[in-house]
């Protein structure tokens, strides 16, 4: 009995480590140049697509923690209405995932830049099996209703791109050069975050038996 | 301000301009201001300067410029309608103001009217011309009240410099002098328009006469307007600086037309321009004035011209015809006619002028003879000299007696036998002879073995002293005897003209034989004759050769010529050389594929006679109708251009110099299928990896990037190409370069690697391309990928 109760102790902690964990970036900018452009208004824009949305690999991406730096911060409503699976508001956090099979996922929402903008920035990096990867993009949207230009060599104006390939995230970062402005996004070197909440369940179920059992041991000890 | 010394004031063109109308001398005023006002205008031709004293003139917000130029469009026009209110309103309609009172006027009252803004105005002006130190207020019948409530009311409220071109733009073009109808004498709505601030406006107007009775202004006096002709109907558009008008008051009445030029033609002293503020005038003219962009236009047509005669078109110096130079008419002479020469004299044209049903003819080319016209002989249809571009010099030769036949080509002297052969015998009585020649007779013995004699047919007889004789175009066997009798303009003396043809022999003979009228006998004075000395004439005649000549044969022809008594004299022999044969040619062989979809055919051919003037090469695509490739080229071969997968057929056609041309062929000389290899499967030497997507917003696509490695030890050659298969149904790609059709799996989209000069992705190196995709769905773009490589189709 005790050597199944050990055996489902750590399936359960397995289970829970080969689940990838998060990797958490704090992205800060320099909006000053925003603040009084004529483009205005702006938006941030948040992007997750699926490189495969049969494989039933998903991956989720979380922002919070967002600071507009003296700015209005932000506001009612976005360019464009989200797409997929996106909530959530730059007040509080923004989550985007690629779960049932989502391919396009998106998030946008108007803000009043102020001198900086920093958030964080929380990736789930799960591979997908067909090789094309799942993918995380950031870009800002202004009065056009396009991207404001960047030196991204595809001609997608994203300012950040980072390729969910399951590998050491290598994110591409960009400069705006449209607007008037130059914004170059910093990323802090990556930490790994909170278990995401998929693998709770997993490592809840290990803790109870394990708090269950040592009670057992414990009691089984005292008697004896 | 104002002075009565021989000049009325016109304190009323306000809001154009401070004017003054000069008398002319002796005008006495009566006191009656009626009769004042009307024998003014009879008499003095009114005149319109301006005041030195005016200030700067004002800088239009529309051009940045001062508002100091085009006169023309304000003057006149205002001008006209002064005359015309004060010579009774016989045209009332062409004076229309709109426009209203300043803001806050006319509180209340039967004619005040609300704008838009609340505010009310007076509704109509007097219009008058006032003079001043007279006590002129308005009473007489000349005075005339404009009310029409058409018209919009707009207010104004200030006097700056806007407002005075606002005045204009708002049709204020008659405003000077107004009293509201139902006001009193203090209303400050008149005062406003007799002494406001804003009547000295346009300084640099220079005098502009009009001349009376007349009110239809000069031409002279016209400046141009610049309507906008804006589509091929002609419509007229409004210029976007441009204010409307309201003359004339009938917005249906079509008072002008403007061509493509942009020129305007119209009734002597209308006046252009409408209203635009409610439909239906958008459908009359509206103009505008070019650089001054807001005034009134006016135009006339140039009166007729003095005498008949074409009018030049607009903007034309054609000649011959009346050109309207701005003031005046003045006629464009036509060029000096040069009349046609007659065909060359010597010797005398043998087949008549072009057209005369049926070649050969003189043709006269008046761009020939280094420009001075010149004879041009147009041979039958079918030979190969048909025609030439120079002119033919018949008198090269003096000899007094010749014969000319076919030019034919080559010194053979080649004839295809297609068309009649025609010969012209020429002769000359010697210019030393002492006597006329009375009788000539011509003989030629036609060549029974080389002429088909039932074809023989007589050309034009010539000599001094006749236009010619003219047999009738009909074989001389069948007309039997040709005979004709002419006079000649020279002498007193008629021409009997036989000529018989000996059907057993072939014996061609002409007769001209010199009749005296009084005695019906030759005449007696031997000065008189057909040829004097120096005379020269000539027969001529065309006959078909027999068809059973072959190739080679030469055909020779001489005359004899005969003057009186004389001795024959028989002309040099013209000779000939039948080519009757076509020549042959053929297409060489082709391999019966080619690896490329240009490929070079080449042909050749023989000819025996004139030899191989060019040829016509058929081309068959697939199976398909013949059509011409390349016509009449004397080249040998050529690049021909297929298509993959096409099947094409050649055969050639030759013609040589004489004419004959190689008759079209049942069967190809030679066929060949383009047929170009597959390109190469190199996946298996490149490593892909693929980026994720994102949307661009700007472009509503999808974006990818592809990294292609070439992960072998060897150079992969180019064209590289990434194919992507069963690239899912949501999708498709925006920038691809085509679609598989050689290798499968087919209809595959693809894109062409950028590889730069190397045009190969070396071992080791990456290439990475940007993709994107159309998904409007938004769903999961899959697919699989291929790399083809190296020359071949995809």
């Amino acid at each position: 009995m005790r050597r199944l109760i050990v055996l489902t102790i750590g399936m359960f902690l397995l289970a829970a480590v080969t689940c990838n964990a998060d990797t958490v970036y704090t992205v800060s900018l320099d909006t000053s140049g925003l603040v009084g452009n004529p483009n205005a208004p702006f938006a941030l824009d948040f992007q997750l697509t699926s490189g495969d949305t049969t494989s039933g690999v998903v991956n989720t991406a979380v922002l919070s923690e967002f600071i507009f730096g003296g700015g209005g911060g932000a506001a009612i409503g976005g360019p464009f209405p989200n797409s997929g699976n996106a909530s959530g508001d730059l007040s509080s956090t923004v989550t985007l995932d690629t779960s049932g099979g989502s391919f396009f996922n998106e998030f946008s929402q108007y803000f009043t830049p102020g001198s900086t903008l920093v958030f964080q920035l929380d990736l789930t990096n799960n591979p997908q099996p067909s090789g094309t990867p799942d993918e995380f993009t950031f870009q800002f949207i202004d009065n056009t209703l396009g991207e404001i230009s960047t030196t991204d060599p595809s001609g997608s104006n994203s300012l950040v791109i980072i390729d969910l390939t399951g590998g050491t995230l290598q994110p591409a970062i960009f400069t705006t050069n449209g607007d008037d402005v130059t914004i170059t996004p910093e990323l802090s070197s990556p930490t790994s975050g909170i278990p995401e909440p998929s693998t709770v369940w997993l490592v809840a179920p290990a803790l109870l038996l394990a708090l269950r059992y040592k009670r057992r041991l414990s009691r089984h000890l005292s008697k004896s | 301000m104002f002075t009565l010394n021989g000049r009325v004031i016109v304190g009323a063109l306000v809001v154009l301009f401070h004017a003054k109308i000069t008398l002319a001398q002796g005008f006495t005023f009566t006191g009656d201001t009626v009769a004042d006002k009307t024998n003014w205008l009879l008499q003095a031709p009114p005149q319109i300067e301006i005041s030195p004293s005016c200030p700067v003139p004002p800088i239009s917000p529309k051009t940045g410029q001062p508002i100091n130029a085009e006169i023309g469009g304000v003057a006149w026009p205002t001008l006209v309608q002064i005359q015309k209110f004060l010579t009774g309103f016989t045209e009332r309609s062409y004076v229309c103001i709109s426009g209203g009172s300043e803001p806050g006027h006319c509180p209340d009252g039967p004619n005040c009217k609300a704008d838009s803004s609340g505010r009310t105005h007076a509704n109509g002006f007097k219009v008058d011309l006032q003079i001043e130190n007279k006590g002129d207020t308005f009473s007489d019948t000349l005075s005339k009240f404009i009310i029409d409530d058409t018209f919009p009311y707009r207010c104004r409220d200030d006097n700056s410099p806007q407002y005075l071109e606002d005045l204009r733009g708002e049709n204020y073009g008659l405003l000077f002098a107004m009293e509201h109808p139902s006001a009193g004498a203090d209303d400050p709505c008149e005062k406003q328009y007799k002494t406001g601030p804003h009547w000295d406006i346009l300084s640099s107007y220079s005098s502009l006469t009009v001349t009376p009775p007349a009110i239809a202004v000069d031409v002279a006096d016209f400046r141009p307007v610049f309507p906008v002709a804006n589509d091929s109907s002609g419509a007229i558009a409004k210029d976007p600086g441009m204010f409307d008008y309201c003359f004339p008051q009938d917005l249906s009445e079509t008072i002008a037309t403007v061509d493509r030029t942009g020129s305007l033609t119209g009734t002597a002293g209308a006046v252009i321009g409408v209203r635009c503020d409610a439909p239906p005038c958008s459908t009359a003219l509206l103009v505008s004035e070019g650089a001054y962009y807001d005034l009134i236009n006016v135009t006339v047509n140039a009166p007729d011209p003095p005498n008949d005669g074409p009018i030049c078109p607009q903007g034309a110096t054609t000649s011959g015809c009346w050109q309207w130079l701005g003031t005046t008419w003045s006629w464009n002479p036509p060029p000096p006619s040069t009349p046609t020469p007659d065909p060359p004299a010597l010797p005398p044209p043998p087949f008549g002028v072009c057209p005369q049903g049926s070649q050969p003819c003189w043709q006269w080319d008046p761009t020939g003879g280094n420009g001075d016209g010149g004879w041009i002989f147009v041979l039958p249809e079918g030979d190969s000299s048909t025609s030439t571009s120079q002119p033919i010099i018949p008198a090269e030769s003096v000899d007094p007696n010749a014969i000319s036949g076919p030019t034919g080509v080559g010194a053979a002297r080649y004839i295809s036998g297609v068309s009649p052969a025609g010969y012209t015998v020429y002769f000359e009585n010697d210019p030393t002879a002492t006597a006329a020649a009375d009788q000539i007779v011509v003989t030629d013995q036609v060549d029974l073995t080389r002429f088909d004699l039932t074809t023989l047919t007589l050309g034009p007889i010539t000599f001094p002293g006749s236009p010619g004789v003219l047999p009738p175009s009909v074989p001389l066997q069948t007309a039997g005897q040709f005979s004709t009798q002419v006079s000649l303009t020279t002498a007193n003396l008629l021409v009997n003209v036989t000529a018989s043809l000996n059907s057993t022999t072939g014996l061609l003979t002409w007769t001209l034989r010199a009749i005296d009228p009084n005695t019906g006998l030759p005449p007696e004075d031997p000065a008189l004759g057909i040829l004097p000395p120096g005379g020269n004439g000539s027969v001529s005649y065309t006959a078909r050769l027999l068809p059973s000549l072959r190739t080679g044969t030469v055909i020779n022809d001489q005359a004899t010529v005969t003057f009186d008594a004389n001795a024959p004299i028989p002309t040099a022999v013209w000779s000939n050389t039948l080519d009757a044969t076509p020549p042959i040619s053929r297409v060489n062989a082709l391999p019966s594929t080619e690896p490329a979809a240009s490929f070079l055919v080449s042909w050749s051919g023989t000819d025996v006679g004139s030899g191989i003037q060019g040829y016509t090469i058929y081309v068959s695509d697939s199976g398909g109708p013949y059509s011409k490739w390349l016509t009449q080229t004397p080249s040998t071969s050529a690049k021909f251009i297929g298509n993959i997968g096409h099947t094409y057929f050649f055969y050639s056609a030759a013609t040589d110099l004489a004419g004959n041309t190689e008759a079209a062929k049942a069967a190809p000389d030679t066929s060949t299928t383009v047929t170009v290899p597959c390109a190469a499967d190199s996946s298996a030497s490149a490593a892909i990896t693929r980026g994720g997507f994102r949307l661009n917003h700007a472009t509503g696509q999808f974006t990818q990037t592809v990294t292609i490695q070439n992960k072998s030890a060897a150079a992969i050659g180019g064209p590289i190409s990434l194919v992507f298969d069963n690239l899912s149904s949501n999708a498709s790609l925006t920038d691809g370069t085509g679609i598989t059709a050689c290798k499968a799996p087919l209809n595959s989209e693809f894109v062409n690697l950028s590889l730069g000069a190397s045009g190969s992705l070396a071992p080791g190196k990456s290439n990475t391309v940007t993709l994107t995709f159309a998904d409007p769905s938004q769903a999961g773009i899959t697919y699989s990928t291929r790399v083809l490589a190296g020359a071949g189709v995809r």
